[in-house]
């Protein structure tokens, strides 16, 4: 079964400047993924035409590992500065700033690269083995599904609204609404655009998020240093124990299997993965009511599955040809400019490329692994650089980031408006990550609601008489449900 | 004191920034040249712009810097490069939407803003069908209003054809070929119109089967399938690419950086590039871009009119 | 908390209204009979908010009015006001002043403004923070990642 896997190792391995490339390539993934408003699309992009003149396995072992490294990357300085560096580690703030918070940053590190490294190493053990099944299986998501998709990864809004689910769905409405704002992607109809061609493809993500995390922070940070003299808890740069380790690992594993599924269907990214398995794991835990405060699994369980979403995302562009991201769609360019046509017939005709990336990815996972083990001790430096220093220096990080995402300065002042935004509702103690979650689900719910209609003449069975969207729409009325009557909702209403 | 120091730092950088730039004239281009991609970096018109640069460097002897400023379908881009000053170091990249946007009142600038400076590829549309319609007789299905097609909204490949046969098809709007490819594949429409380029590995692997080519002449990367022309449905459409400077920028320039890009693209490894990635070659000279470009205009205004 | 919460309810009903108000001048497509208009999305979504709004302000009513006074939290301290509207301010005074200056002039004050907002007294931390923050961040766009940074009007 892993014959192709050891192959692949076996022609990596016959090549020590591929081994240099990919060091090179995590260091800066990790880099890249780390800091907020720059990202592994924007790196790889940059990297490409730069590998037009390597071999191909080489200027995999470039690419590859930058895409690996900066998911894990994200969450270094989502535990650090509460700031998730990439998308992808939105879901990873709730507990691992917890932890930072308590001193125990290392050990959320530690959690943290574990988690990710197993995780995307499960995910390419999964390429090696299924990856025709599960490429031909995602061919059956049609609209329905994918609008099916969508709505159980809004649901999870429910689970993540800890305090109080009403202000959480509040939030994620309020989301759905900002991700409408642009050109209506079924009829191609402005909406809410004010006539400024800036909005016609909507509000950009990037900064919105930078808008929506790093600045409430700065601004919390602020406020602490004129009131009290900072303390600063003992920063324990100790990692975690075996037990600790024994004990996130099912979770590790049932999280990666997920993200790996996730990544594989076209369309759904780390992101939404991440945010699965996170709700999953809080959905299983006998005390649930750790989540939220620092518990281990809630760092773990988003990791694992956005680093298991990378293998997932090569299975549609590997087998379909079909690229299912912005990363996966740079990849499909270098493919493509090395002369290698993806597809099916990829696996006959190219196996021992296909092989070597299988290869690749593993051993980016595994290098991923040890560079942040052994980084941690400089990772958790930063946090006693003293705040008066960290503040500055974040806020020119947020307005290079969201300038640069498309060298625009109206982008800077969209950060700024959701800074603003984000800091009321930090106030008024209404939680941001739903706004994420929606901006990244609502055009997915949105478009493929209403090109089911159309494809269905209108009708509305499709809701109903096919089996994945029945699976996922029951999942999602579940996930609502049972957060509603964990939070006692219904009882105090019935007792009043 | 202390604001004393703060001014004499803003006093140095000024400074330097402004010795940095010069001001001089000499012969163009003493300076690096812009291009602004419309569209994500990583994307199509971005390989080509990329590897453009890469190639035309040297004819030009200055350095080339991509600036991918995506939105709009492209429009934000093309607004920001009509806006630049008109003296060539700053360049955009056309694509079909410069043409369209603007008929659908969707940009604020079109093509009549920019000078041309040449054409690189068009990639025809070319219509495929899952393998088990594989014997379907194009020239009926086209005909025959029952099969679903998946595009674009506005799908102009589409409405090209039904501006000849006057079938209209019910046309369930996807995004770009990524969509496209697998809601054929997985048989959730019958057939749509993509580049070869955007779905070779599946015609290669014999899961897509292309019917026709919406070109004049049939298409070196898959020479056994017949234009539409061939069949007597007279529609060609394609998407192409090509570079251009805002409006007013002097005549010499344009011609030098013609010049220079015309060399780049005739150059065995911007061809290369072009075949592995499946783009048409298609080089048009600066004024048969303008002409071919007021061709799709009008034939566009008149398709969307109706 | 309860007197925030209809504070936050009230003022989500005026965000949804104001949707309500936008979405009536979007246009219908008629090219697509069969699916649910352009304004549909949003308009569906404004209501929903209003209704959770509704449901928030009946949940937190009775608690709010018995709310002793001295338990009440307030969601704003107004020197929390203050000194987070002076942060804000200089970041988006910079910001404009990158459009005329650009990136690294706009910066280097930027990270000056702060620096002595936060009272920092040490002189190294004073001169060094703000010049290579900005500067490293520039070299590295600028060569490594190939991005250009604004250059300002001023020096265009």
């Amino acid at each position: 079964m892993f014959s192709n896997l050891m192959q692949g190792l076996m022609s990596v391995f016959s090549n020590p400047m591929v081994f240099l490339l990919m060091i090179f390539g995590v260091v800066s993934g990790i880099t890249i993924g780390a800091l907020p408003g720059l990202t592994s699309t924007m790196a790889m992009a940059v990297l490409l035409p730069v590998t037009f003149g390597m071999e191909a396995k080489m200027s995999f072992a470039l690419l590859l590992s930058v895409y690996c490294g900066a998911i894990y990357g994200g969450s270094i300085t989502a535990i650090l500065i509460n700031t998730p560096g990439t998308p992808s580690a939105a879901a990873t703030t709730f507990d691992g700033y917890a932890l930072a918070k308590r001193g125990q940053a290392g050990k959320a590190l530690a959690t943290s690269t574990l988690s990710s490294s197993i995780g995307g190493i499960i995910s390419v053990l999964l390429l090696t083995t299924i990856a025709p099944i599960l490429a031909k299986f995602t061919l059956r998501f049609a609209a329905p599904e994918f609008f099916a998709l969508a709505v159980f990864g809004l649901s999870i809004i429910a689970s993540i609204s800890n305090k109080n689910i009403v202000k959480g769905l509040m939030a994620g409405f309020f989301g759905l609404i900002i991700a409408s704002i642009g050109l209506d992607p079924i009829s191609a109809i402005p909406r809410f655009t004010f006539g400024r061609t800036e909005l016609l493809s909507g509000v950009a993500f990037i900064p919105l998020m930078v808008g929506l995390f790093a600045l409430p922070q700065c601004f919390v940070e602020m406020e602490s240093m004129f009131k009290e003299k900072t303390i600063l808890k003992g920063v324990h740069s100790k990692l975690i124990n075996f037990k600790e380790f024994l004990s996130i690992l099912p979770t590790i594993i049932k999280s990666a299997l997920m993200g790996a599924f996730i990544g594989a269907v076209p369309g759904a990214g780390g992101d939404i993965a991440a945010f699965t398995a996170y709700n999953e794991a809080k959905r299983n835990a006998k005390k649930n009511e750790n989540f939220g405060t620092g518990e281990l699994k809630g760092i773990a369980a988003p990791e694992a599955a956005n680093n298991a979403s990378t293998g997932g995302a090569m299975i549609p562009l590997l087998s379909l040809a079909v690229p299912g991201d912005s990363n996966t769609a740079v990849l499909l360019g270098g493919l493509i400019i090395m002369g290698l046509q993806p597809g099916p017939l990829l696996f006959t005709q190219q196996s021992d490329i296909v092989n070597s990336i299988f290869a690749i990815m593993l051993l980016a996972n595994v290098f991923m692994g040890i560079i942040g083990l052994a980084g941690i001790r400089f990772f958790v430096k930063a946090l006693s650089v003293p705040k008066q220093i960290i503040v500055p220096v974040v806020l020119t990080l947020s307005v290079v980031g969201s300038y640069s995402m498309n060298n625009s300065i109206f982008d800077v002042f969209v950060t700024i408006v959701f800074g603003i935004i984000g800091y009321v509702m930090l106030k008024a103690d209404v939680i941001v990550s739903p706004i994420v979650l929606a901006v990244i689900l609502g055009p997915m719910a949105e478009t493929n609601y209403r090109r089911a209609l159309i494809m269905f003449d209108g009708n509305y069975s499709f809701l109903y008489n096919r089996p994945i969207t029945v699976v996922f729409l029951s999942l999602a009325i579940f996930t609502i449900v049972s957060s509603l009557f964990k939070q006692k909702l219904f009882k105090r209403g019935v007792s009043r | 004191m202390r604001k004393l120091l703060v001014l004499f730092i803003c006093i140095a950088l000024v400074s330097v920034s402004v010795f940095a730039s010069g001001t001089k004239e000499a012969a163009f281009p003493e300076r690096n040249i812009q291009i602004i991609v419309p569209y994500a970096a990583g994307g199509g018109t971005d390989a080509v712009a990329r590897a453009i640069a890469q190639f035309a460097e040297p004819h030009l002897g200055q350095p080339i810097t991509i600036i991918n400023k995506t939105g709009g379908g492209g429009a934000v881009g093309w607004a920001e490069a009509a806006k630049a000053r008109p003296d060539g170091y700053t360049l955009t990249m056309f694509a079909p939407n410069i043409v369209n946007l603007s008929i659908m009142n969707l940009s604020p600038v079109g093509y009549k803003e920019f000078e041309p400076i040449l054409m690189f590829n068009n990639d025809p549309g070319t219509i495929v069908v899952a393998k088990k319609n594989a014997n379907l007789n194009v020239v009926e299905m086209l005909n025959d209003n029952k099969y679903k097609s998946g595009g674009e909204n506005p799908n102009f490949y589409l409405l090209t054809i039904q501006a000849q046969t006057g079938v209209i098809h019910q046309d369930i709007p996807y995004g770009g070929a990524a969509e496209r490819v697998p809601a054929v594949l997985g048989g959730h429409v019958d057939f749509a119109i993509v580049n070869v380029g955007e779905a070779k590995g599946q015609i290669d692997a014999g899961e897509l089967v292309p019917l026709a080519v919406m070109s004049e002449k049939r298409l070196d990367a898959v020479p056994n399938v017949p234009t539409l022309k061939e069949l007597g449905i007279d529609a060609q459409m394609g998407s192409w690419r090509g570079l251009a400077a805002p409006k007013g920028t002097p005549k010499e320039v344009i011609a030098i950086l013609e010049d220079a890009f015309t060399k780049a693209a005739n150059e065995q490894g911007f061809k290369d590039f072009m075949k592995k990635a499946a783009f048409n070659i298609d080089f048009k000279s600066s004024a048969d871009f303008w002409t071919f470009m007021e061709e799709q205009d009008v034939a566009t205004t008149k398709m969307l009119s109706k | 908390m309860a007197r925030i919460n209809i504070i936050v309810a009230l003022f989500f009903i005026l965000f949804a209204a104001l949707v309500l108000v936008l979405s009536a001048g979007i246009p219908v497509s008629e090219s697509q009979p069969l699916t649910m208009g352009t304004p549909t999305f949003p308009r569906m979504l404004s209501y929903g908010i209003i209704v959770l709004s509704l449901i928030l302000i009946v949940t937190n009513f009775h608690e709010a009015r018995t709310e002793k006074k001295e338990d009440r939290k307030r969601m704003f301290e107004p020197d929390s006001i203050k000194m987070v509207g002076i942060g804000l301010l200089i970041v988006f005074l910079s910001v404009v002043l990158m459009v005329f200056v650009g990136f690294i002039i706009a910066m280097v004050a930027m990270n000056v403004a702060f620096l002595f907002y936060f009272k920092v007294k040490n002189k190294v931390v004073l001169i060094v923070e703000p010049i290579v923050t900005p500067l490293l961040i520039y070299f590295m766009f600028q060569n490594v990642l190939n991005i250009p940074l604004p250059s300002g009007l001023l020096f265009y």
